[in-house]
């Protein structure tokens, strides 16, 4: 790949001069035809550059334990830095001084993993063509850990005497001695003086690519119409992380599936097409002008896999129907293909009255009908006879949702000073999926369930909407507006039948002065649902959940900003606003549960504040600031579901979840030559903090303490923390036109100087972003961790890292 | 696509044009300067050749007459040519005086010389903008902002010889190369700044001609935008009356710059469209700089800058809440995520309903893009009962480390697998 970049960026430059003179030859000829362009090339040089691997040190027991080392993946996230010679940006624009045919080319960054194509030529006002070809990488990890074969594949094997070590150190109550093999074992060290037996693992990157061509052609021959087309063909590919959770016991048929997870790289391998084609026309009516399109949208989904198979690293004969009972192989299904197609009717009709109509028909069918896998993977049949699992009741889903959209708006200038607009929306999705009942069905590998019959529910739903802004606008100085609005949402079978929302809002703008701008909006609302369809007694899990998508709230919603050119170089915006969720007592749910609060979502509170500064120092200096800090505060209230009383006051527990964000950043632009040098510098950091803080339960019971003893510590969350800085320091030198032409160019020729240091430091394990790869007592600070001698994961996550890279580079626009 | 010279043999235009695609493929095709001058045979350009010589190629050729010796052949021999460079001769040699009782088209432009004045009147506040005070020469208009009556077309002649580097830049859009197509006729510089004769024979200045600047208020946004919505009222523009922004009072020009290319796409203010955006949008802006984001980051270096707002967004109206371009949210998310589109067998109701019932679009701070972490992101509604009402003690349970929940429900987007109902497999 570098030859192949070094050869383009190299003949690209080489030809320079002789195109040059050339284009002269053939402009000195040439009647009617024009072009310029830009072409950027450089450079860049690490001066450092964070590992592949997964910290200080790629070998055990580094990457066993929380890492304080880094990783290139996040730093790569969506793009690997070239790391040597790059061709950024080739753009190149030419046609017919006529306008009979113009053309843009451009292609970026040329041979990297986010290299872009894009060609368009037309005719304006007649054709209008467009090509693409894109790029867009999502790294995960260059180093998550792996005894996996045949990573990529839809088939993930283990060395079978790995499983056959492993196995033979379960137990339905493991010791600790076994624990201790088994974590000696999975990270390859001899840490308790186990077996000892290194364990086959290997580094693997987790990353999925997409890669995207598209296509488009908007026609506007004839005056009245417009006929568009635009497909797009995404194919991705590439490996993921992802968990299962598996059974296990010596005694128990039909385990549940809570002995232990297992993450794996799972295979991505799937493709999207999205196409659209429309057809538009643009008449008269007697008060104006109307507008009416047609479309067709399609979409279609093709996941080349369907599922995978990965066997299970602790179990190599376990089995459904004979003891150790377990899944030996994990079968997991992936998504479905699917596909999308509908058609849209919009348009536009000016009628009597000042008003303008615009409205909005869609009508989408969903579809979705892969065959069901075989999930008797474990030594399971069909059939109706004992321990069999029952036959599907098809062998496909057919699904099928079609979705129903009108939408209106009646938009009236009632004078030159006042409007309204009244907006009318209805949307169906009504989901006519078969009602399949699946009896004595597998239950995640692990044997046969037989409790109850499982149906596939519908999930229909409408929302309503209509709402009414009145809108006063006297003169450029002021704009007032205030308006209503209400929304109810039923659902088929949701934990409510329905919820009304309704609320109004206000807003307005001052613009007293060219110097002075201020905008702001209030809004309140209040949701409240109809019929708590739940029986608060029948299972108190399900009747103790309590989703806050449907259950009552008071919402305030408000924000404002000012824009104030203080002096001639200063100019200020001050910004912030709120959004404030309370969910009031659920009278209902307490009489029930004999709680003096409802569980769940209490309070959701929300408010941001910043400011944006740019100062002109000097006619050649010049600085921005920009500052904006968000807090979140969401407090939730549990209860663990033991009892006669589950809900009571003395079992619940409560916590509460602040997220503080901190955004700075500054730049400065200093012309230090006019017309020959600029500097620019920039700075920017990120810092985010979630602060879990979490009380347990007066009754200081181990389902509500988090505690599997009364001797472990107290349930303390550490923050999860996140801080970003970059700095960025550039030079731009404009060389002087005539060195140019001495040359043989012709053009604008500027020279780039670039150094960028660059840090993510992030920390905190126990959410997400430091993963272990087998989490042991010795990893916990020596708290017994449940279960942990049962699980393997992928130790994939690090995203700290600290890069200094300079960069050089040269532009030429001609 | 090829069209015999009128002054060329076809052997010549066959070179040239072989020539230039070849250029065009190789990325070095000639020059602007030099097929500006060697490639228009029209009057026009060679106007603007000339007046952009006179102005060093970017400036205003103010008052400055083409003189009779110009080089150009073609300029001596036009008469229509003489004629417009007779008129364009006249510009500023006589500026008339401005009209009585005009005042500044604008007062202090910032708030300290407002306070100067403000000391300077006795303590007399300045007077608010306001139509009903004359604002500048508009005053003669028959509505603040509207050009003066009597006012008449002159040609986007006229204004390139003033106006040469604005035109020059203006050509290389495509509402510019529209307008050289013949097919956009009505793109005239007219078509949006009104007549300019008044313009024109006062010397240039603002006030004699509709001004889309942002400190211009004698005009309404809705005034300002009914120029722009007169062509531009299909497509993506068709939701523009009642949508939010036009409801806030927004203006075309708050986003687009209609005189030049600095987008590829859209003529949009800056070359990365979310900064545009961001110029209002602050919150957003900070949130892509959580460290779970989607690529919409400015880039740095090559990364981000994959997506922008309106792959999801349509700032100019919806049939959809937060200005969206599909009916619902997660008919947006899964344009790029289809593999979540389902219908699945067993559904997850908060998936099917919302994808924002857990995730932050924007940016967040947790594991894919989640709005708090996990297990706490599932207890939202998960609140009591069996094993999902522990609160977990990360020091203690293995599943409240990594993935938590999801370790074991990973399916929870929803499974098609008969063994998947509750969203293990």
């Amino acid at each position: 790949l570098r030859s192949f970049k070094t050869a383009l960026l190299g003949g690209t430059l080489l030809i320079v001069p002789a195109a040059q003179a050339l284009a002269q030859d053939a402009n000195a000829v040439v009647a009617g035809w024009y072009s310029y362009g830009n072409l950027t090339a450089g450079s860049n040089i690490f001066v450092e550059k964070p590992p592949s691997g997964f910290g200080k040190t790629d070998t055990p027991p580094f990457w066993i334990t929380p890492s304080t080392g880094d990783s290139r993946a996040k730093m790569d996230e969506y793009g690997k830095i070239p790391r040597s010679v790059f061709l950024k940006e080739l753009w190149i624009s030419g046609g017919r001084t006529d306008g009979r045919f113009d053309a843009d080319i451009w292609a970026d960054w040329v041979g990297t993993d986010f290299q872009r194509y894009q060609l368009r030529f037309y005719e304006a006002g007649q054709h209008y063509f467009s090509l693409g070809w894109d790029q867009t990488p999502h790294l995960l990890s260059t180093s998550a850990k792996s005894i996996f074969g045949g990573v990529g594949s839809t088939r993930l094997t283990v060395d079978p005497a790995s499983r056959t070590f492993l196995q033979s150190q379960m137990a339905n109550s493991q010791t600790q001695a076994q624990r201790d093999n088994i974590d000696d074992f999975i990270n390859g060290r001899n840490l308790f003086g186990g077996a000892g037996f290194p364990a086959p693992i290997g580094n693997i990157e987790l990353k999925t690519l997409r890669e995207k061509f598209t296509a488009g052609y908007r026609n506007t021959m004839l005056s009245d119409w417009e006929f568009n087309f635009d497909y797009s063909n995404e194919h991705r590919t590439g490996t993921r992380p992802l968990d299962i959770g598996y059974g296990f016991s010596t005694t128990t048929a039909n385990p549940r599936p809570s002995a232990g997870a297992v993450e794996v790289p799972a295979p991505v391998n799937d493709r999207t097409q999205n196409a659209d084609a429309s057809a538009e026309y643009l008449g008269s009516t007697p008060w104006g002008r109307f507008n009416s399109s047609v479309k067709y949208s399609g979409s279609f989904y093709d996941n080349k896999n369907k599922f995978f198979d990965t066997d299970n690293p602790f179990c190599i004969t376990c089995s459904a129907t004979a003891a150790p009972f377990g899944p030996s192989l994990f079968r997991y299904a992936l998504d479905p293909s699917n596909n999308v197609n509908g058609i849209t009717w919009n348009s536009m009709i000016d009628l009597p009255m000042q008003t303008r109509y615009t409205g909005t028909v869609q009508y989408m069918m969903f579809r979705q009908n892969d065959p069901f896998i075989d999930t008797a993977t474990n030594g399971l049949t069909f059939g109706t006879g004992p321990g069999q699992l029952n036959p599907y009741p098809a062998a496909s889903l057919n699904g099928e949702v079609n979705a129903f959209l009108t939408n209106n708006v009646f938009y009236t200038r009632i004078t030159p000073e006042f409007t309204n607009t009244l907006r009318v929306r209805y949307y169906d999705r009504d989901d006519q999926t078969p009602q399949l009942t699946f009896t004595n069905y597998a239950l995640a590998d692990g044997g046969i369930s037989t409790t109850q019959p499982l149906t596939r529910l519908s999930t229909s739903y409408t929302r309503f909407n209509v709402s009414d802004d009145l809108k006063w606008q006297p003169n450029r100085v002021w704009t007032f507006g205030a308006g209503y609005f209400f929304e109810r949402f039923t659902r088929a079978h949701g934990e409510v039948d329905a919820t009304n929302e309704s609320g109004g809002r206000a807003f307005f703008t001052y613009q007293p002065y060219t110097w002075f701008t201020t905008r702001s909006s209030l809004q309140y609302s209040q949701r409240r649902y109809e019929n708590f369809v739940v029986s608060p007694t029948a299972d108190p899990a399900v009747a103790a959940m309590r989703p806050f998508y449907v259950m009552n709230r008071n919402q305030t919603k408000a924000d404002g900003s000012i824009d104030i050119q203080l002096t001639k170089n200063l100019t200020l915006i001050p910004n912030g606003g709120i959004r404030w969720i309370d969910y009031p007592t659920d009278t209902l749910l307490n009489e029930v549960n004999l709680a003096t609060n409802s569980l769940g979502v209490q309070r959701d509170h929300q408010w941001f504040v910043g400011t944006d500064l740019a100062l002109r120092i000097t006619p050649e200096l010049r600085t921005t600031f920009g500052y904006n800090f968000e807090e979140h505060r969401l407090y939730l209230e549990n209860c663990c579901g033991s009892g006669s009383t589950p809900f009571a006051d003395q079992n619940k527990w409560s916590s509460q979840i602040t997220q503080r964000y901190h955004v700075f950043m500054t730049s400065a632009l200093w012309n230090a030559i006019p017309g020959k040098l600029d500097i620019r510098a920039d700075y920017i950091a990120a810092l985010t903090n979630e602060a879990n803080d979490t009380i347990g339960c007066a009754a200081n019971l181990t389902g509500c303490t988090g505690k599997n003893a009364t001797t472990d510590p107290p349930v303390v969350w550490p923050d999860e923390r996140n801080i970003f800085q970059r700095v960025n320091v550039m030079a731009f030198y404009y060389v002087d036109p005539s060195v140019v032409k001495q040359m043989g160019w012709v053009g604008n020729v500027t020279l780039k100087a670039r150094y960028t240091w660059e840090r993510n430091d992030n920390s905190n394990w126990a959410t997400d972003n430091f993963t272990p790869y087998s989490p042991s007592p010795a990893d916990a600070g020596g708290i017994d961790i449940t279960n942990g001698g049962k699980s393997l994961f992928l130790a994939y996550n690090n995203p700290n890292y600290t890069a200094q890279i300079v960069t050089l580079a040269a532009s030429v626009a001609w | 696509m090829l069209r015999r010279g009128t002054t060329r043999g076809w052997r010549a235009e066959l070179a040239a044009t072989a020539s230039t695609l070849l250029l065009l493929i190789a990325g070095l095709a000639g020059t602007a300067t030099a097929a500006d001058t060697g490639g228009q045979d029209d009057s026009l350009s060679a106007l603007h050749s000339y007046v952009v010589s006179l102005g060093g190629g970017h400036g205003h050729s103010t008052g400055s007459a083409p003189s009779s010796d110009a080089s150009d052949p073609q300029l001596a021999d036009d008469p229509e040519l003489a004629a417009l460079r007779a008129f364009a001769g006249q510009i500023g040699a006589g500026k008339p005086a401005p009209a009585a009782g005009l005042t500044k088209l604008a007062q202090a432009d910032n708030m300290l010389d407002a306070m100067r004045e403000w000391f300077q009147q006795g303590g007399r506040a300045p007077t608010p903008a306001s139509p009903t005070r004359p604002h500048g020469p508009v005053a003669g208009g028959t509505q603040p902002g509207e050009p003066p009556p009597g006012a008449t077309s002159v040609g986007s002649q006229v204004c390139a010889t003033c106006h040469a580097s604005q035109t020059e830049s203006y050509g290389r859009t495509l509402m510019g190369r529209l307008g050289r197509s013949g097919k956009g006729s009505k793109l005239e510089c007219e078509s949006c700044h009104g007549p300019g004769s008044a313009h024109v024979k006062a010397g240039g200045g603002r006030g004699l001609i509709i001004s889309f600047r942002p400190d211009d208020l004698s005009r309404t946004a809705a005034q300002n935008n009914d120029l722009c919505i007169g062509c531009h009222t299909k497509g993506h523009q068709t939701m523009w009356q009642g949508s939010v922004h036009e409801e806030r009072g927004l203006m075309c020009t708050n986003c687009h710059t209609v005189m030049k290319n600095v987008s590829r796409k859209g003529q949009l203010k800056t070359a990365f469209q979310p900064e545009t955006c961001a110029a209002c949008h602050q919150k957003q802006r900070s949130e892509i700089w959580r460290t779970s984001h989607m690529p919409l980051r400015t880039p740095s270096l090559g990364r981000e800058g994959k997506m922008v707002c309106t792959d999801c967004h349509n700032p100019h109206g919806s049939y959809a809440e937060s200005q969206l371009k599909k009916a619902t949210v997660n008919e947006v998310c899964w344009t790029c995520h289809a593999d979540k589109r389902g219908p699945y067998l067993w559904e997850h109701p908060p998936v099917t309903e919302n994808c924002l019932n857990c995730h932050e679009p924007h940016g967040s701070n947790n594991d894919a893009m989640l709005k708090i972490s996990r297990p706490r992101l599932c207890q939202q509604c998960h609140s009591g009962g069996s094993h999902v009402s522990n609160p977990r003690n990360p020091g203690v349970t293995l599943y409240a480390q990594g993935r938590e929940c999801t370790h074991c429900h990973s399916a929870h987007h929803g499974s098609n697998n008969p063994a998947g109902a509750r969203f293990m497999r």
